[in-house]
């Protein structure tokens, strides 16, 4: 035993821990050379591809039901990562739940920029890819009104994107959706120069430098904010499951998804670090696409705002933030009990946001039938 | 993939400084006082030695076809695997060197602070080994050079030849050379232009910028990760105190995870954390920009395209673009307007 040391193993006991650890870890390689592509397949829910412009594609998930809830809804992901977190697997995925609900789901895929697209802003986003794809499934579906699901980045698009056009957005949900980034507590706001000071990042320069801001620039960011736990505890934790081959392969297909990280466009990624960061443009009202200043209070529609409250990334007071820059008289706030990725992946909130987002379009929409 | 051209430099620099600093903690457990017998204690090296190994021979082993997913997974469980050894082997060391203190009722913050100011010590030279922030003129460059091999090429080579003929020549007989004529023939004649050289320069002096900043990140990190460390002591002597014990090195590693974090955390916080991290991604940027120049000057002597003409053909090519889709927009609309009066 080691004299007072607060550890209740013997020196013998420890060695036994490290060798078992060591032997676990072995074992664990093994397991995971064994692991092929097709063996961690994700985003497995059927789709179409209904619509294409450059690197977006506009996708329709196959209804379940013969009169699904109409208006569809359009999901928007951020541009920072790619979207099928939102359809992992069969038992972790928000679209196959509001497909089960009898919702008609379609999903904006970014795709991933190329050096050419660097000159692409936030105008050619939201009032380009974001509103042709509202218009084509007005057009083709010979409707007036959408729901807009936005997700994080894709919340703020889709805030931007409805104060813009509030004719054609029937509801709209945004979850974790940076709306404030100059609360307290924002250790990624702070990062991205939101400091209410002297910027800590030059948004233009490194574009000038860079061109596209590399996808594992960002990433790396992204876990500096927990390096322990996400550089090393997450990794030995996997020791103690890899004896589950679904547990493990849910590991990887998270771990596919968090280092899959597309490059970002490189003027629309100033601007969103200049205007929506450094400046809190959204929250003050001085943001402009396209020469069009967004303002929140034209946001008329119902609204219901999803927010994570362990949230690292997206502080809750980032996000609950909406509700006082809006003019809506119909808003709802829902929080989890999770943090950020936790809102895609924790068994729990699988069973309870599918819910929550039916229920509250179906007591604001109604069903059609298909035939 | 272009970017990963692109962002080598940022990337290397904040992983080579996570990388030293945990190798440092290796070295620097290996040298703490311990009342132990390295070769008894649960780190025999013999035993750690074979477990490395066999894991590290295992992700070799991997499988070309192996999922990447997969592959970087394995090699993530390993360096995690290491740093928990080194981690223990750590706390179980300094912990050995407060023993008498704690045994003897004395005040252990004091030896506590001796001891993790030796570790800073350590950790610092360790974090910032390599890094070029002091010397004479010559030995910078010739480091600048050395760290920029693509561009810096027929330079470094040119210094080599020099070297070797002054050796030969004697130093009066080279001296007078070298300021006559030496110093024109020992350029890369072929590619020599004034601008070029204008270009090393300012290369070189964003070069020096961006290893002090990389000096000064470098010591905010090894603080706090000393912090860290220290804060994880200070919990462990109070669990002591409490007669509460950890179950596992498990649940050890987890108390130090949540310790970390936080401490981190603190840290990322403050304003000189904050001002260190800008001045490093600010002094990269910049040498990266000065690099281009360099770079670009070359390709202009070769009549090659250079990233800033094909950036620009780009940005052409987007504006017109948009104005062929912005163009179909009003003819659509027009379009529409038309069959509706029609009809």
């Amino acid at each position: 035993m080691i004299p007072e040391f607060p550890l209740a193993l013997s020196s013998e006991q420890i060695a036994n821990e490290l060798v078992e650890m060591s032997r676990r870890a072995v074992e664990g390689v093994r397991a995971l050379s064994q692991v092929r592509s097709e063996d961690i397949a994700y985003g497995i829910t059927p789709k179409t591809a209904v619509y294409h412009d450059d690197l977006v594609t506009l996708y329709r998930y196959t209804p379940r039901v013969a009169a699904p809830l109409q208006p569809p809804v359009l999901i928007t992901y951020a541009l920072v990562n790619r979207p099928y977190m939102i359809d992992l697997q069969e038992d972790r995925s928000l679209v196959s739940g509001l497909l089960d609900l009898g919702l008609d789901v379609y999903l904006i895929d970014w795709g991933y920029p190329q050096r050419n697209d660097r000159w692409l802003t936030l105008d050619d986003y939201i009032n380009g890819y974001l509103n042709d794809c509202v218009d084509h499934l007005l057009g083709s579906l010979k409707i007036e009104q959408i729901n807009l699901l936005g997700i994080c980045q894709g919340g703020v698009f889709s805030l931007c994107y409805a104060a813009l056009n509030p004719s054609k957005i029937a509801n709209l949900i945004t979850m974790v959706a940076p709306v404030d980034t100059h609360v307290p507590d924002g250790l990624l706001n702070l990062w991205m120069g939101a400091n209410g000071g002297k910027p800590s990042i030059d948004p233009e320069k490194m574009v000038e430098a860079l061109g596209n801001i590399p996808g594992d620039v960002m990433n790396f960011g992204f876990l500096m904010l927990k390096p322990f736990e996400l550089g090393l505890q997450k990794y030995l934790s996997l020791l103690d499951t890899l004896d589950d081959s679904a547990h493990s392969t849910n590991f990887l297909r998270m771990e596919k998804w968090i280092f899959d990280s597309p490059d970002q466009a490189g003027a629309a990624w100033a601007e969103f670090v200049r205007h929506f960061y450094i400046e809190n443009g959204l929250i003050r009202g001085e943001i402009e696409i396209g020469g069009q200043r967004v303002d929140l209070k034209k946001i008329i529609m119902p609204v219901l705002n999803i927010y994570a409250e362990k949230d690292h990334l997206v502080p809750p007071a980032s996000s609950k933030a909406l509700e006082g820059a809006i003019s809506s008289s119909d808003y709802t706030a829902v929080s989890f009990p999770v943090g950020h990725i936790g809102m895609y992946v924790s068994a729990r909130v699988q069973k309870q946001l599918p819910p929550t987002i039916a229920d509250w379009l179906k007591a604001r929409c109604s069903p059609i039938n298909l035939g | 993939m272009d970017w990963q051209a692109q962002n080598t430099a940022l990337l290397k620099i904040w992983g080579e400084a996570q990388t030293q600093m945990l190798d440092a903690w290796g070295r620097i457990a290996q040298q703490a006082q311990s009342p132990f017998n390295r070769n008894n204690s649960p780190f025999s090296s013999a035993m750690l030695d074979a477990s490395t190994e066999a894991i590290r021979q295992g992700i070799r082993a991997m499988a070309f076809d192996a999922d990447p997913t997969a592959r970087e997974a394995a090699e993530k469980l390993f360096i995690s695997q290491t740093s928990v050894v080194r981690l223990l082997e750590m706390s179980l060391r300094i912990w050995g060197s407060l023993l008498p203190v704690l045994q003897a009722g004395s005040d252990w913050r004091y030896a506590l602070r001796e001891q993790m100011n030796w570790v800073k010590t350590q950790t610092l030279q360790a974090a910032t080994h390599g890094l070029h922030t002091s010397g004479t003129y010559q030995q910078l460059w010739s480091a600048f050079l050395e760290d920029s091999q693509t561009f810096g090429k027929p330079w470094l080579d040119d210094k080599d030849k020099t070297t070797q003929n002054g050796a030969a020549g004697g130093d009066m007989v080279w001296e007078a050379y070298q300021k006559t004529f030496g110093e024109l023939v020992t350029l890369p004649t072929s590619l020599w232009t004034r601008e070029i050289d204008d270009g090393m320069r300012l290369a070189f002096a964003a070069w020096v910028d961006m290893q002090q900043a990389l000096y000064d990140y470098n010591v905010i990190l090894s603080e706090t990760w000393c912090a860290a460390f220290e804060q994880f002591m200070f919990d462990l002597i109070r669990l002591m105190e409490s007669g509460e014990m950890l179950e596992s090195v498990r649940d050890m590693l987890n108390r130090w995870s949540a310790v970390a974090d936080n401490s981190f955390k603190q840290s990322f916080l403050t304003e000189g954390y904050i001002r260190a991290q800008s001045r490093l991604v600010q002094t990269v940027i910049a040498y990266r920009q000065r690099q281009r120049q360099v770079n670009e000057r070359f390709m202009h002597m070769f009549d090659l395209p250079t990233r800033t003409e094909i950036d620009e053909a780009h940005r052409r090519i987007y504006e017109l673009r948009k104005e062929v889709r912005e163009l179909k927009r009003e003819l659509a609309a027009i379009k529409a307007q038309l069959n509706g009066g029609q009809s």
